[in-house]
């Protein structure tokens, strides 16, 4: 009969690869969750990947801190959520397919105040209203925006429906998770959601502790992670096993020897 | 021992949905953590003054799912409606990320304290992650209303009704989330609501062909209808005269349509007015000259 053993530790064992296979099931059932929930029209617009694994995680780690360099505001942030993106147990990207390329276009003036469309024309390069994305692209990664605006506000509103069905499937599977705009700029910078130009990412995990909450100050410097590689440091400099010790067959420190 | 009708106390429980409603909107998940959800929540009397707008641009042409609120009023049954709100024109995160249009959030705050606005539906500009933390508020909303088996449909138009008419006073976006009436899918398929009138069924025809002309077209060809687009738009489309497909300006529909609309911010400042509120300025535009 088989026997699915399930333990948190150590990190990547087969134990504990299924406890985040079940993570990974959660987030597809999220990913559900979020297709299906309500937006405006009922216009299709959402693009979901998931992310899981040592690699794919610290490759988004790693663009979190690149990210955490160029504004000064960001840095404790982005830096911060690198070290939850490695916490996770899977990592759900919902990205918007339509908010920088069809503009909801009933003129509601949530992007710019008008009665028109105007102000999401008047950013993008278009033909009568057909957004050329591939200029877009380009203009974007030269102006250095994080997202390449204006968005239809719309579609971005309807994201938040998108996010929140995925987040209520996770309150109800009782998975702790959490949504980063961090991760989702990082994660279109990598190529993940590469039809979308407003990606949000969302971290699952099942542990007894939540990874994305409680962290304390300089958290990309303490935690988990490097708490466990300063004891595996410290074992063999410290008391535990010192170099220089006794032989534990002629001698039991345990025993009273009279000296 | 007391004996409940049903049905009474399915109506009379709404209101006690629309606490869960508004308790879950303001527990929602949110992107920025300082987007400040702003909830009213109205019932009986307090909704005289929507229907009262919605009657009149119902006789202009627009109809809209408030049509299925009135009918469930007028058996009795009518919903509580949840308004929930933002004001997304500052933005607070300082993320500077482009979202917007703007480079920075320092340029998206200057632009909105000069050049705050009204659309059709909303005042803007608005913060991007504002209003995605706005969206996961509703969706938890109406995500409650469906734990307790209550009918909801997240109403946008609805919304800057509301908006318009003082509700939710210094919100730039409201959302109308009817709850109820308790019925099955009132807000998708009314199966109580009356049949739609027969003229309705070519109305939608016509919709339909000029949305989806490949369906409708007939053949062009070089040298036969070439030059104009031949279109199938009545059961003997054979019989002439034919109709053809072609992109033109009405100025006597947008006429009607801005008169429409310069109706219903007439309709809007008027319940403001009996509110005590101040009226919202029209610009040139807006008015009906």
């Amino acid at each position: 009969m088989p026997r699915i053993t399930i333990r948190d530790w150590p990190p990547y064992s087969p134990n504990d690869q299924a406890r985040r296979d079940n993570a990974v099931l959660a987030a597809k059932l999220m990913m559900n969750a979020a297709i299906t929930a309500p937006v405006g029209g009922g216009i299709p617009q959402i693009e979901g990947e998931i992310v899981y694994g040592e690699t794919e995680q610290e490759d988004l780690a790693r663009k979190l801190e690149e990210l955490a360099t160029k504004k000064e505001s960001l840095q404790h942030t982005f830096q911060f959520e690198a070290e939850m993106a490695r916490e996770a147990d899977a990592i759900l990207f919902i990205g918007n397919t339509r908010a920088h390329r069809t503009p909801w276009d009933g003129e509601c003036g949530a992007c710019g105040g008008r009665p028109d469309c105007s102000f999401f024309y008047e950013g993008h390069v278009h033909t009568r209203g057909l957004v050329d994305t591939a200029t877009d692209r380009i203009a974007a990664r030269e102006s250095g925006r994080m997202v390449p605006g204006p968005l239809c506000t719309m579609h971005a509103h309807d994201t938040g429906y998108l996010v929140g069905s995925a987040m209520l499937i996770a309150v109800r599977l009782m998975v702790d998770a959490r949504p980063f705009m961090s991760w989702g700029v990082a994660a279109h910078k990598l190529g993940y959601c590469q039809n979308s130009a407003l990606v949000i990412g969302i971290g699952v995990s099942t542990r007894q502790k939540n990874e994305f909450i409680d962290v304390m100050t300089n958290y990309h410097l303490i935690n988990m992670r490097t708490g466990v590689d300063a004891i595996r440091k410290h074992v063999g400099i410290s008391t535990l096993r010192p170099a220089g010790g006794f032989d534990y067959r002629a001698f039991n420190p345990n025993i009273d020897h009279g000296i | 021992m007391a004996l409940y009708d049903g049905r009474k106390l399915a109506q009379d429980g709404l209101l006690d949905v629309a606490t869960h409603c508004t308790q879950a909107a303001l527990h929602a998940p949110q992107l920025t953590g300082k987007t400040d959800i702003k909830i009213e929540v109205l019932e009986g009397d307090e909704l005289d003054h929507y229907f009262g707008v919605e009657a009149e641009l119902a006789q202009l042409g627009i109809v809209t799912t408030a049509e299925a609120m009135k009918v469930s009023k007028d058996f009795g049954e009518p919903p509580v409606v949840m308004l929930i709100g933002i004001d997304g024109s500052v933005s607070q995160t300082a993320w500077d990320c482009g979202a917007c249009g703007f480079d920075t959030c320092r340029d998206f705050n200057k632009y909105t304290r000069k050049n705050l606005g009204w659309g059709y539906f909303c005042k803007g500009p608005n913060c991007v992650w504002k209003v995605i933390d706005f969206g996961m508020a509703v969706d938890w909303a109406a995500g409650a209303a469906h734990n307790y088996h209550v009918d909801s449909r997240v109403q946008e138009v609805s919304g800057g009704l509301f908006l318009r008419m003082g509700y939710l006073e210094g919100c730039t976006m409201c959302i109308a989330v009817p709850l109820g009436p308790c019925k099955e899918h009132w807000y998708y398929a009314p199966g109580a609501a009356p049949a739609p009138p027969i003229w309705m069924r070519d109305m939608m025809l016509d919709y339909q062909s000029s949305q989806y002309p490949p369906l409708f077209l007939q053949f062009l060809g070089p040298g036969k209808d070439f030059g104009r687009v031949p279109v199938k738009a009545s059961e003997k489309f054979w019989e002439r005269p034919k109709k053809f497909a072609k992109v033109e300006e009405d100025q006597e529909f947008e006429g009607f349509v801005a008169h429409r609309y310069a109706r219903l911010f007439e309709l809007t400042n008027e319940v403001r007015r009996k509110r005590g509120l101040e009226v919202i300025e029209l610009t040139d535009a807006e008015k009906d000259i």
